[in-house]
């Protein structure tokens, strides 16, 4: 098992919708079930709340707005895949955790440059019974996390709606 | 310590902090040697020092620094062993060094090399200081009877001292001074590379300070702080868990009691004294009364009281612009001092003292003190007060017109004050950090000024507020009332032109609809029941609207309604990623005791975001009342008439249905609470006759209302539009009916609305 080579990574992979998307291992941090996130106005869309781990507090986003995952998605019971994006960490909500793959580098095909994904996956490999996408965390986080263009504050009056 | 060469910015690092506190350690040294030249330790803790900074300067290829200190280090050695006597030339040369050093450091930190700068006249003078006056004190100074056992030189050597040194090493001295330790080397032998943790900081007096405290890197502290933190958490989820084990509770009591004792400890360690703050301030004062031809003599109580490390930064730019206005200002020239029977020093004193939670430093001269008129006449002068008003304000709230920004009352500008600059940066920097000033001054007796600070920032007193189902807390030091709203009662004013103000004591206060504001629900909920949290930062006052009674759904007792609204707990301000602070209305998020995460507000992004106009700092009512006085409330009649009445004379806003609205013979009247406000036609005020309107199908009336003779009267108006500030003072001269002159709002002339008259109709 651990005959892990620079050459091959080990992937933590996991569903959104009906597809397969996986991360890099070295950047997981934890995987928490059911925790209540705290709601955060104003964020972006993409930030679906936060939570505290180990003295932090760490936004959770769902990357399937980025990602364009499909299908059923009612099995999203909470499951926040915690990670590491260079000293911060995030949580993204996925569907289901799968298993750790090991994958070769040599055996990651890149991306056409047409993805609508665009630069949030990085690769793809075929796992034979499915396609493992392989997610760049720094690029789909840096998508998620951007505060709404128009930053627009209602003053709260009560003639306001008026 | 093998790098030469190649990446030791580690090290270098280590070499910077090292150094800068050795300086300020030096700094020290050479006030005490001004007081009493000659010491032998203090002039070997210089020296050393100094030989400190060549070694390590030598070790990193630092060459200008290298030569400076060599130089440094010469002179030093000379005055040691009793070949020159300190003078005001040498000490002034010295202190040059020094400076000369640090801007050398500050260039390494920053740039990484040295700097453009070239030091070679410093290094000249330190060299012809040091052989010019041999000679000269050479024979007296023989005489002095200097301890012929060696001071002790260098008690805990650097790590770069076995590193090559500069070429022209004078003499033996390190060597000489080695051999005479009296200081026994540290017991344990460290590691090298632990060893700039415990090597040159000892200070002259009590060298085994350095033995008992560790180096430790401040990131490491909050990590320990965070692990605390959860481990509360924790504590707390074995709280809630339901058991009758004894041996689990007992285990469960023990750590609760350790856990609240850990979290103490680890707070602590964020403490820092202000020490690291005062240290430099001898200097500092020492440099500012000689370029001003003062004397003065400074002292310095409780520099051991702590405060977070984070804020004793903080408080070093504020404490520096207060003591070079005391030096500068406050205290006198020695002939003008000796002239009415004082000292010729001036005392300067700065003390620093914990008290109710918050620590209080004061910077208290001994010199003339402010001129109260003068202030006040600056303050007529610059349009900040009327001459009338003036003469109601008591001496403290003239006082405080030194605050503003761009106050000064010095005759001239001085190289050092007199600018304008200062007491409202002190006040502004102050204030950002959860602090306040307050000052007293007494003509001819001095000038204290107060500075209080919180004893950290980490950990803070907080206002938790509910709102719409969420949480969110805010600063505790910022919240100044609590007000309930309730249906039926009368203290929430309604919309001056969709922006909502209410009238606290006088003065119109601005609200913010937290739930609108956050788009936490469509519509605002909590118009009717609520609570309004009057918070206040830098010059802006408003109020937050809240939630009342969400758990209960009845209207009990203000103080139920408060309690179950807000609730005031210490929470450990916890950084929330840069995306979210981007946002500007959250400062950080917290833990609280239910584990649950409740996000911080930035109250001052808040007023930036909505927009809120700074208010006028009032000074007492007599300013609040003419600052209302300019400002007036626009409105529309049912005629189209624009028409504005005095914000001073209105005492809130309503709105009511038109079906509300009883008749009683002549009068009309709107039924409010228990009593009846008498309801006038704005048109009928106006000498015209009231436009017939389907009364029925108007639903809501927009009703003024202001003080009336006997009670309140209700002013009808069809729209109420704006809140403008006058451009020029009222004009009688176009009177009419009902109408008490003219004024420009907005460049347009409007009729002002004769209050008394309307409230006797």
């Amino acid at each position: 098992m651990s005959t892990a080579t620079p050459s091959v990574r080990r992937w933590c992979s996991f569903r959104l919708g009906s597809d397969c998307f996986a991360v890099d291992s070295t950047g997981v941090v934890e995987v928490l079930r059911s925790r209540r996130l705290t709601h955060v106005p104003l964020a972006a869309a993409g930030v679906l709340g936060l939570v505290h781990l180990r003295g932090r507090i760490v936004p959770v986003v769902d990357p399937a707005i980025r990602l364009n995952a499909v299908g059923d998605r009612s099995a999203a019971a909470g499951t926040h895949l915690m990670i590491s994006v260079g000293d911060d960490w995030y949580g993204l909500s996925v569907d289901e955790m799968l298993d750790v793959v090991e994958i070769p580098d040599a055996r990651v095909e890149r991306p056409t440059a047409a993805s609508s994904r665009g630069d949030a996956v990085a690769g793809t490999y075929d796992a034979g019974t499915r396609l493992v996408h392989l997610l760049d965390p720094g690029h789909l986080i840096h998508s998620l996390v951007r505060p709404a263009p128009h930053f627009g504050i209602p003053c709260g009056g009560p003639h306001g709606s008026g | 310590m093998d790098h030469v060469v190649g990446d030791n910015s580690e090290f270098i690092g280590e070499f910077l902090v090292e150094s800068t506190e050795n300086l300020d350690q030096l700094d020290r040294d050479l006030l005490a040697l001004e007081s009493e030249p000659g010491d032998p330790q203090r002039l070997a803790s210089i020296f050393r020092t100094v030989h400190t900074i060549k070694g390590n300067s030598g070790l990193f290829g630092f060459s200008k620094l290298g030569a400076l200190a060599h130089n440094g280090e010469h002179l030093l050695g000379r005055l040691r062993d009793g070949k020159l006597s300190l003078d005001d030339r040498i000490t002034g040369t010295l202190y040059s060094m020094v400076d000369a050093v640090r801007s050398i450091l500050r260039s390494i930190e920053s740039t990484g090399t040295e700097g453009e700068q070239n030091y070679r006249d410093l290094a000249r003078q330190l060299a012809a200081v040091a052989a010019e006056e041999a000679a000269a004190v050479e024979e007296p100074k023989a005489a002095e009877p200097f301890p012929s056992e060696e001071p002790p030189v260098a008690a805990a050597e650097p790590v770069g001292d076995p590193a090559p040194m500069p070429a022209a090493e004078p003499r033996a001295e390190t060597e000489a001074g080695e051999s005479t330790h009296r200081d026994p080397p540290p017991p344990v032998p460290a590691p090298p590379s632990l060893a700039p943790a415990a090597a040159p900081g000892a200070p002259a007096v009590g060298g085994s300070a350095a033995d008992s405290t560790v180096r430790v890197d401040v990131d490491l502290l909050a990590s320990i702080l965070d692990l605390v933190g959860e481990l509360v958490l924790a504590r707390n989820e074995l709280r809630s868990v339901e058991t009758e084990d004894p041996a689990v509770l007992a285990a469960a009591q023990r750590i609760n009691a350790v856990t609240n004792a850990l979290q103490e400890t680890a707070v602590k360690t964020r403490m820092q004294p202000v020490e690291h703050v005062f240290s430099r301030f001898p200097r500092t004062v020492r440099d500012l009364a000689t370029s001003c031809g003062k004397e003065v003599a400074l002292s310095i109580d409780g520099a051991d009281t702590e405060l977070d490390r984070t804020l004793t930064e903080s408080i070093r730019d504020p404490l520096t612009h207060l003591l070079r206005n005391a030096i500068d200002h406050g205290i006198e020239s020695p002939e003008a001092r000796a002239a009415v029977g004082k000292p010729r020093a001036g005392r300067l004193s700065l003390r620093a003292y914990h008290e109710s939670g918050r620590v209080t430093i004061e910077v208290c001269d001994d010199g003339a003190g402010i001129d109260v008129e003068r202030v006040r006449d600056k303050a007529i002068a610059r349009g900040l007060v009327s001459p009338a008003d003036a003469q109601g304000l008591s001496e403290e709230q003239i006082l405080h017109f030194i605050f503003e920004p761009g106050f000064s009352t010095a005759r001239e500008v001085t190289s050092v004050s007199g600018r304008g600059v200062g007491m409202d940066v002190v006040r502004t920097n102050i204030e950002a950090i959860g602090g306040t000033v307050d000052l007293h001054s007494l003509r001819g007796q001095g000038t204290t000024v107060r500075v209080h600070v919180p004893l950290t920032l980490a950990i803070m007193p907080a206002l938790v507020v509910h709102c719409a189902g969420e949480r969110f807390a805010m600063p505790q030091a910022a919240v100044s009332e609590l007000v309930p709203v309730r249906r039926g009662t009368t203290s929430l004013v309604e919309g001056l032109a969709d922006a909502p103000v209410m009238r606290v004591r006088g003065r119109l206060v601005p609200l913010v609809f937290l739930d609108k504001f956050l788009g936490l629900r469509p519509e605002t909920a909590c118009r009717g029941q609520g609570t309004v949290v009057l918070v206040r930062v830098d010059d802006r006052e408003y109020g937050i609207v809240v939630d009342g009674s969400t758990r209960t759904g009845e209207a009990h007792a203000g103080c139920r309604e408060l309690l179950e609204s807000a609730s005031l707990s210490t929470i450990v301000v916890k950084p929330i990623g840069a995306v979210l602070a981007g946002l500007g209305i959250y400062s950080g998020a917290t833990v609280l005791g239910d584990g649950g995460v409740v996000l911080i507000l930035d109250l001052r992004g808040m007023a930036r975001a909505v927009d809120l106009p700074p208010i006028e700092r009032e000074t007492g009512d007599a300013k609040a009342a003419t600052a209302a006085a300019d400002r007036y409330l626009v409105c529309r009649t049912w005629r189209g008439r624009r028409i504005a009445l005095p914000l001073g004379e209105i005492v809130r806003l309503e709105k009511h249905r038109s079906r509300d609205v009883q008749v009683a013979g002549p009068h009309r009247l709107i039924r409010r609470g228990d009593g009846f406000t008498p309801l006038a036609d704005v048109d009928r005020v106006l000498g015209s006759a009231s436009v017939a309107r389907e009364a029925d199908t108007t639903d809501a009336l927009n009703v003024v209302v202001i003080r009336g003779p006997a009670s309140d009267v209700g002013l009808a108006v069809e729209r109420i539009l704006d809140v403008v500030a006058a451009d020029a003072p009222l004009q009688a001269a176009l009177a009419a009916p009902g109408v008490a002159g003219t004024v420009s709002l907005g460049g347009l002339a409007t009729e002002v609305i004769d209050v008394a008259a309307a409230a006797a109709q």
